[in-house]
């Protein structure tokens, strides 16, 4: 058996190694506690369906 | 039909972009982030990790295998419907996990029924849907919607590895469930609708008349469009996008699992090949994006050859560049070249074969990319243990990828999609 990696079609796997490589680097150049680390991601998976329904609302044709 | 009122400024196709983007983004990265799960489940349970990579890799092969009949579910009962049935059972599976309690268990949500509602709320399903509401900026926008899967490990992936510091694994799976069901069901809910018809709009935004035909010439028809599938294996095109997928899959899965290995088997740090795996992944985003607009303006088959013989280039720097520069220009070759045959491909199936069984057609591409895929990650495995290194299995690689670039140049394309057919110059209705 290989290491785990889970690619689902292209994506970028899940690979252990490449997980925590990724964190270290993100504590190393950024320097946040976790907490604000996962608001900051969380506000970014926000801002998306928030930016799509507002869009949405601004053009709209008024009938 | 009726005629529509005062279309907005931008064309609803980009909402349903935007929309499937999102979908996906958060789909496959709730997924992918089973990385960060490893270890902390490992030391509850006590499993391997070789035996959560089982998982894995069954999960590969039950998402292949069932996209095509998902793909046909696709046909008949329209995107919208299946896609968002996949994010619930999708969204369901991930709160599931949080149950874990046996491998068998763990096995069978995460490898068999989470892997079959990926099918649903997929890459594949999203880049069909997105195909019926666009024709001249296909490729665009399918680039676009794939995007999706990337910005999903760049985004969710941090996210998880942060939020499992914070709360246990349990309650972390319970979260990107919950993220899914409540967030992105509800978007998709409110934005997804299956075909530009259905709101009395033309693919591209076209302009609709008043009296309800179309300003644009009448939409031509394909020599190959089919309206069963089956028919599509009786002409070269279908098998050559088929053969060309295979070897895709087999060329990005056996470097996404052997990719780190390979490294540090060549004397890198973990940390030099992890980073050039994430350069690899930052790449793919950038590609992806930039292969779109170019496919509209210069075709398909063209671009697709050019990728493959592009990350053949890069299977050879791998193996023959000294040092760390063959790694690193790996990184910067293959991560651009990895998604972008996704939107080449399925706008490709699209504009060769129609819309009637886009669905089921580009289930079947995606079946034999996943096949192609497990049998390079077995391969890759197999070929080091009896040779000592991956140059061989690498070096078969790319020797598939110049085949497979011959291969897609070789696509008539201009014979037989509908984007090089000639127009019929009189008005057709706006819902043809």
């Amino acid at each position: 058996m290989y290491p785990l990696i889970v690619p689902l079609h292209h994506e970028a796997p899940g690979d252990p190694t490449l997980m925590e490589w990724i964190k270290e680097r993100m504590d190393s150049v950024i320097g946040l506690e976790a907490e604000a680390m996962v608001v900051i991601f969380g506000l970014m998976v926000l801002v998306i369906p928030l930016g799509i329904l507002v869009a949405y609302r601004l053009q709209r044709p008024r009938d | 039909m009726n005629r529509p009122p005062r279309t907005s400024n931008i064309y609803y196709g980009w909402f349903i972009v935007a929309t499937t983007f999102f979908v996906i983004m958060v789909t496959m990265g709730a997924r992918n982030g089973v990385g960060v799960f490893v270890l902390p489940m490992s030391e509850e349970f006590g499993w391997s990790r070789s035996l959560i990579s089982f998982a894995g890799a069954l999960g590969i092969l039950v998402n292949g295998i069932s996209q095509p009949f998902l793909g046909n579910a696709y046909d008949k009962v329209g995107g919208r419907k299946l896609i968002l049935y996949g994010v619930v059972a999708i969204g369901a599976m991930v709160v599931l996990l949080s149950l874990t309690f046996h491998f068998i268990y763990f096995l069978l949500v995460f490898g068999v029924f989470m892997a079959i509602a990926m099918s649903a709320g997929s890459i594949t399903t999203g880049a069909a849907l997105v195909s019926k509401w666009f024709q001249r900026k296909r490729g665009t926008a399918i680039s676009i919607t794939s995007a999706g899967a990337s910005m999903g490990g760049l985004i969710l992936v941090p996210f998880t590895t942060y939020l499992i510091i914070l709360i246990d694994w349990r309650l972390t799976w319970v979260v990107l469930g919950a993220m899914i069901l409540l967030l992105v069901f509800p978007v998709a809910f409110f934005m997804l609708r299956n075909e530009p018809a259905e709101m009395g709009l033309l693919p591209d935004g076209d302009d609709v008349s008043p009296d309800g035909t179309s300003k644009r010439a009448q939409r031509p028809v394909g020599p190959l469009e089919v309206d069963e599938w089956r028919h599509a294996f009786r002409t070269p095109v279908m098998w050559q996008l088929c053969a060309t997928y295979f070897v895709c899959g087999f060329t990005t899965l056996i470097m996404a699992f052997h990719f780190v290995p390979n490294a540090v088997e060549e004397g890198f740090s973990k940390g030099t090949a992890a980073s050039a795996f994430g350069l690899l992944s930052a790449m793919n985003t950038i590609g992806v994006l930039v292969v779109g607009p170019l496919a509209d303006k210069w075709g398909n088959k063209n671009l697709l050859g050019f990728v493959y013989a592009f990350r053949g280039v890069g299977y050879a720097c791998l193996v023959f560049l000294p040092g760390q520069w063959g790694l690193w220009v790996f990184a910067v070759i293959g991560g651009s070249s990895w998604i972008a045959t996704v939107p080449l491909t399925t706008a490709l199936t699209a504009d060769v074969y129609g819309l009637k069984r886009v669905g089921t057609l580009t289930g079947m591409v995606f079946l034999s990319h996943q096949i192609g895929g497990s049998i390079g990650i077995q391969f890759g495995g197999i070929m080091r243990d009896v040779t000592g290194s991956y140059d061989v299995p690498f070096v078969i690689a790319g020797i598939l990828l110049v085949l497979a670039s011959i291969t897609s140049f070789a696509i008539q394309e201009r014979k037989y999609s509908v984007r090089y057919q000639p127009t019929n110059p009189s008005p057709a209705p706006a819902d043809s």
